[in-house]
């Protein structure tokens, strides 16, 4: 910073700093050049940018394109920056040897930010999800709203926004719930002990045939899941397009349970049977204190 | 191929609208349509009945119809049939095995759409009202569990024989071409037919699509598929009524299913 200050105060004397306005206006070339610089160069770099933005956002996804023309745009127009100060005879030498000591500080402040861009690069490589996905992260499921340099926005279903630091992508586990077109839907069953195992499925299979958003294939499966405390357990799975699995996975639920009330197949409540050992006999009961019970026969 | 007898005269092509007040009624294999005249405005309405039911004799309530409001102009009616939008998917009637450098022959009976459309009469301006399928098919996956297609699940099964009980009024008979070019024999138990870049054609009062031939490379190569610019030979003589949803190409693509991609359970 001393340096910076001692070029410029350099211009009122005239004899010690090189950017001297008078022998600017004496010869007017480099401040020509310099405005060359600026008018022409930054469109022109712009202009690239844009068109780098456009290529590459076509080849691949709009957002790589956006990043690209960033890319190619600031290091353009820091070059020009550079070519302007030297044409009006700044010297940066100073800036340098000043910028050398804040580029340390800077670096330690910014190693989270400077992870988060590269991690940032690394998920439009990776591309593990995209701009519309669903993604779940931890306790958080939202659509992605953007793909930024340091983080990525989710807007959750109840319309929060969340933001989550690429770096934390990078290291964590996440799941891309609309990654692929189809998904299945599993809707747990159980039915009572006393039900015939072969007319349930079948009941189910005809559910999942009258659902006009379920999928003939891959075929909807019932697996038989285990024997319960309370019930036999199956597992219903049936296939439908991403954009309808809320609807299928609401509907066949119910519809599931509809018909298997109009087919009078149980879904048991949980319960417990206390036996004394055999099914038929009573079970014994004594009353401590109080009268004595009525013996069978009395009024 | 002559079926014996001959399909419904004048379903198909141009008639008057109607006048206002007035209801058309139509029947189509177990569609039944309604078209009713209003100031400016075409109503319609459909409904559906079920093997051995008979079909509906009154128009649904008023809550179930779909209006159209158009320039009041002097215009008519056209009726049309066309081909689902998607792809559809077909068991044969019973799997077989085509060996290899060997031909088959497949008859297909394609459920139609039913296109509603308004014609002005000065200049012939069309538009679609809509289309309603004269059968409901169910939504099918066409590829494996990473990519596919939607497409369409066809209850009739696919014929080796083409024999006078397969024709109906609202069925488009559709001949696939099996040629099985490769080294290695080829399992048909389903496939994928492009009926979207099919025309409809009418012989008789019956519906036919023009051949799909498919020729069999193998797992790799994939199969290439060429459909023709004409009816079959089993209908030569029919006239086109309904040109094809896309632009009719040769091209390369998956027709059959990949045995194991879709096992349907953890798969």
């Amino acid at each position: 910073m001393y340096g910076m200050l001692a070029t410029l105060q350099a211009s009122q004397t005239d004899g010690l700093g090189q950017w001297n306005l008078a022998r600017l206006m004496a010869d007017p070339g480099p401040l020509l050049r310099a405005a060359l610089l600026i008018f022409v160069g930054m469109p022109v770099a712009w202009a690239v940018s844009r068109w780098v933005r456009s290529y590459v956002g076509r080849l691949y996804t709009p957002h790589k394109g956006l990043i690209v023309g960033k890319v190619v745009f600031w290091p353009i127009a820091l070059i020009l920056a550079v070519s302007v100060l030297n044409e009006v005879g700044f010297s940066l030498a100073p800036l340098l040897g000043a910028a050398g000591i804040l580029g340390v500080a800077l670096g330690f402040a910014s190693q989270t930010s400077v992870s988060n861009i590269i991690s940032g690069f690394f998920l439009l490589a990776e591309e593990p999800f995209m701009v519309g996905d669903v993604i779940n992260v931890g306790d958080v499921t939202g659509a992605v709203l953007s793909i930024d340099m340091l983080s990525v926005k989710l807007r959750t279903f109840d319309n929060k926004m969340v933001r989550i630091p690429n770096e934390t992508l990078v290291k964590a586990q996440f799941t891309n719930v609309t990654r692929f077109p189809i998904r299945r839907v599993d809707v747990p069953v159980g039915v009572a002990y006393k039900e015939d195992i072969g007319r349930v499925r079948a009941v189910l299979l005809d559910v999942a045939e009258a659902n006009p958003n379920v999928l003939m294939e891959p075929a909807p499966v019932v697996m038989f899941s285990g024997y319960g405390a309370s019930s036999i357990d199956f597992t219903f799975a049936v296939w439908a397009k991403r954009e309808s699995w809320l609807a299928v996975k609401n509907s066949i639920t119910e519809e599931v349970k509809r018909r298997l009330d109009s087919e009078g197949i149980e879904i048991p409540f949980p319960h417990v049977s206390l036996y004394t050992g055999s099914v038929t006999e009573p079970f014994p009961i004594r009353i401590e204190g109080g009268p004595p019970p009525a013996a069978e026969g009395d009024g | 191929m002559n079926p014996g007898r001959t399909g419904p005269k004048n379903l198909w092509g141009d008639r008057p609208a109607p006048a206002p007040g007035e209801t058309q009624r139509l029947g189509i294999g177990p569609l039944t349509l309604w078209i009713k005249g209003a100031e400016g405005e075409v109503w319609l309405a459909h409904a559906r009945t079920a093997a051995g039911e008979a079909p509906p004799s009154e128009p649904p309530e008023e809550g179930d119809w779909s209006r159209w409001a158009f320039h009041d102009v002097a215009h008519h009616l056209r009726i049309l049939p066309t081909l689902p939008d998607r792809p559809l998917v077909v068991k044969p009637e019973h799997p077989f095995t085509l060996l290899r450098r060997a031909a088959a022959r497949v008859y297909m009976r394609v459920p139609a759409w039913v296109r509603v459309e308004v014609v002005e009469d000065q200049g012939g301006r069309v538009s679609v009202l809509g289309e309603t399928p004269t059968m409901h098919l169910s939504d099918t996956w066409w590829g494996d569990f990473q990519e596919g297609e939607l497409a369409f699940w066809l209850p009739t099964m696919g014929r080796r024989e083409l024999t006078p009980d397969l024709f109906d009024t609202h069925m488009v008979m559709s001949v696939i071409q099996l040629d099985n070019l490769s080294n290695d024999d080829l399992r048909v138990e389903k496939l994928a037919l492009r009926v979207e870049h099919l025309s409809i054609y009418e012989k008789d009062g019956w519906l036919w699509a023009e051949e799909t031939r498919v020729n069999y490379h193998g797992e790799d190569e994939g199969s290439e598929i060429h459909m023709d610019d004409e009816p079959p030979r089993e209908a030569e003589g029919a006239r086109e009524i309904t040109p094809a949803r896309a632009q009719k190409r040769s091209f390369r693509t998956r027709t059959f299913a990949r045995l194991k991609a879709l096992s349907g359970w953890g798969g």
